[in-house]
């Protein structure tokens, strides 16, 4: 039997000896699409800044593919989409500059086939967001949904068995949103495991075999996305993005499971 | 056809050493503005200067103690700003007064006798550069060169985002620290030629004239080493026809090709934009 890709017991998580989420039980199997759900400040980037080794464990345990946080090194097994469009706008980088950056291994110099297997996923995860015409533009000549596609293809180009997405439908048009959605159907078709984070119930309900809300740091639902709490639809914490390109109705989503 | 300049062996180092800036400055300095931290190279130049004074003061090589505290204070300002106990600003600012007023308090301190010509190191003299300043500067250009090509791609990923290079496991500090390295390096290289007060704008300028005309960050870095390397051989070369600072005029004329670049630039992109 395969090691759980997350498994959490009593995990405490923060910054400056200060919990933000505690108590936290989480155990993501192989394959399966969760959703992470929960208002502003509920702990979300907490919980993902903590898989991903920048926020400290202090206490409980996190273990990723049976690994110990402290002890895993294989970074490149998990892929990681964030929020932000992290364009710094400085030198103007181009897309598959930027996608290429995802697929950084040791230090040490490429051996020239490394090189070419490296240029064809760059050129697969391109193609993969739909971005191949625009492989050469400057990353920041996009528009914000297009960005968003490319960091996916960062993320997507390592091949990684986990994918972390933090909010990806927000501030993003409908068109790219669709693209987004293919894209990801396409992923979870190939077995990758997913943590969908999200605000908002309608991509993760369509989307996710299964619903974790957080409030105030802790867990108070974790099961069939149906069974979440229908107050999250509603309440008024729950956090609308205002810079969408678009609509600000999620449109289609990420209609990815089912009808 | 005989070039007066080339007859001189002073003015064979100086180009000599021109040719490792013009390649090395903006090599660094491409990373450097895309951290947003165009301005160290200016305070590791401050810092440098202590390292010039103590050089002065005990008889040792200038270029030699200008090297360390120009490489301890660049490491000391990356891990200040790693911990998180001063903004990367204020860093700054500490390593900006500190370093020119250690100089300027040590240097007084010379024996009597010792030639004290500050304005040399600050602004560039061409006269300056010893045979042995100038295979020393080749063995720490060729290292910057190396670190900047061979580390670029990883450079690049943390320059780009340092958050996703942490997450996906790079060696973020190690990296970083590696760049505060180089740079004062860099700044050290060009201590002789165009001195420790305009060096930072040979790192960033070309960097600022090349971006505007390309649309990658590898061809960023291609074209702003040329402007960087056709600056600097020319820069020296009038500076020894016109008898003035080379520092200054290498600077004069990146400057210069910053402005027509962005005139021609901006002219060309308002045509593109005009109806019909």
């Amino acid at each position: 039997m395969t090691d759980p890709v997350v498994d959490a017991r009593g995990l405490a998580l923060g910054y400056g000896g200060r919990a933000v989420v505690e108590g936290l039980d989480l155990r993501i199997e192989e394959g399966e699409v969760v959703g992470l759900l929960g208002p502003n400040g509920s702990g979300k980037s907490t919980v993902v800044r903590g898989l991903l080794g920048l926020t400290p464990v202090l206490a409980g345990e996190l273990a990723l593919f049976g690994r110990s946080i402290d002890r895993f090194t294989e970074r490149r097994r998990i892929g990681y989409v964030p929020q932000r469009q992290t364009v710094t706008g400085g030198i103007p980088a181009s897309v598959s500059e930027v996608v290429d950056s995802g697929r950084l291994r040791s230090l040490r110099p490429r051996t020239p086939r490394e090189r070419r297997e490296d240029r064809a996923r760059v050129a697969e995860a391109i193609d993969a967001v739909g971005l191949a015409t625009s492989a050469h533009r400057p990353l920041a000549a996009l528009s914000g949904g297009q960005q968003r596609r490319a960091l996916f293809a960062r993320a997507l180009v390592s091949e990684p068995e986990f994918l972390i997405l933090d909010e990806p439908t927000a501030g993003v048009d409908r068109a790219n949103q669709q693209i987004l959605a293919d894209t990801l159907a396409r992923v979870v078709e190939g077995g990758t495991t997913v943590l969908l984070i999200t605000h908002e119930l309608g991509p993760v309900e369509r989307l996710a075999t299964r619903a974790v809300a957080l409030r105030d740091g802790r867990i108070v639902h974790d099961g069939a996305p149906a069974d979440a709490p229908d107050e999250h639809h509603h309440d008024d914490d729950w956090h609308h993005d205002d810079h969408a390109e678009g609509p600000a109705e999620l449109g289609p989503g990420l209609g990815l499971v089912g009808p | 056809m005989r070039i007066e300049l080339l007859e001189y062996a002073f003015m064979q180092r100086a180009l000599l050493a021109s040719v490792l800036i013009g390649l090395a400055a903006p090599s660094v300095g491409i990373f450097l503005v895309q951290r947003r931290l165009s301005l160290i190279g200016d305070g590791l130049g401050h810092v440098a200067l202590t390292g010039v004074a103590i050089g002065l003061v005990t008889s040792t090589s200038p270029v030699q103690t200008a090297l360390v505290a120009a490489v301890v204070g660049s490491v000391a300002v990356e891990l200040i700003r790693v911990s998180g106990r001063a903004s990367g600003d204020v860093a700054l600012a500490v390593l900006f007064y500190g370093g020119i007023a250690g100089g300027v308090v040590i240097v007084s301190k010379a024996p009597e006798g010792t030639p004290v010509n500050l304005d040399a190191y600050l602004f560039g003299s061409i006269t300056t550069t010893t045979r042995g300043d100038v295979v020393a500067f080749a063995i720490l250009a060729v290292l910057v060169l190396a670190v900047t090509h061979g580390l670029g791609r990883h450079l690049f990923a943390v320059s780009n985002d340092e958050e996703h290079a942490r997450a996906a496991g790079l060696p973020v500090v190690g990296l970083n620290v590696a760049l505060a390295v180089v740079t004062s390096i860099t700044v050290v290289v060009s201590m002789r030629v165009v001195g420790l007060l305009l060096i930072s704008a040979l790192m960033v300028i070309p960097v600022a004239t090349a971006q505007l005309v390309t649309r990658s960050f590898r061809a960023t870095s291609l074209v702003a080493t040329a402007i960087g390397l056709v600056a600097s051989v020319s820069g020296t070369g009038a500076s020894y026809y016109w008898d003035t600072p080379s520092g200054g005029t290498i600077v004069l004329l990146a400057v210069g090709a910053f402005v027509v670049l962005s005139l021609v630039t901006g002219v060309a992109a308002r045509l593109r934009r005009s109806p019909g």
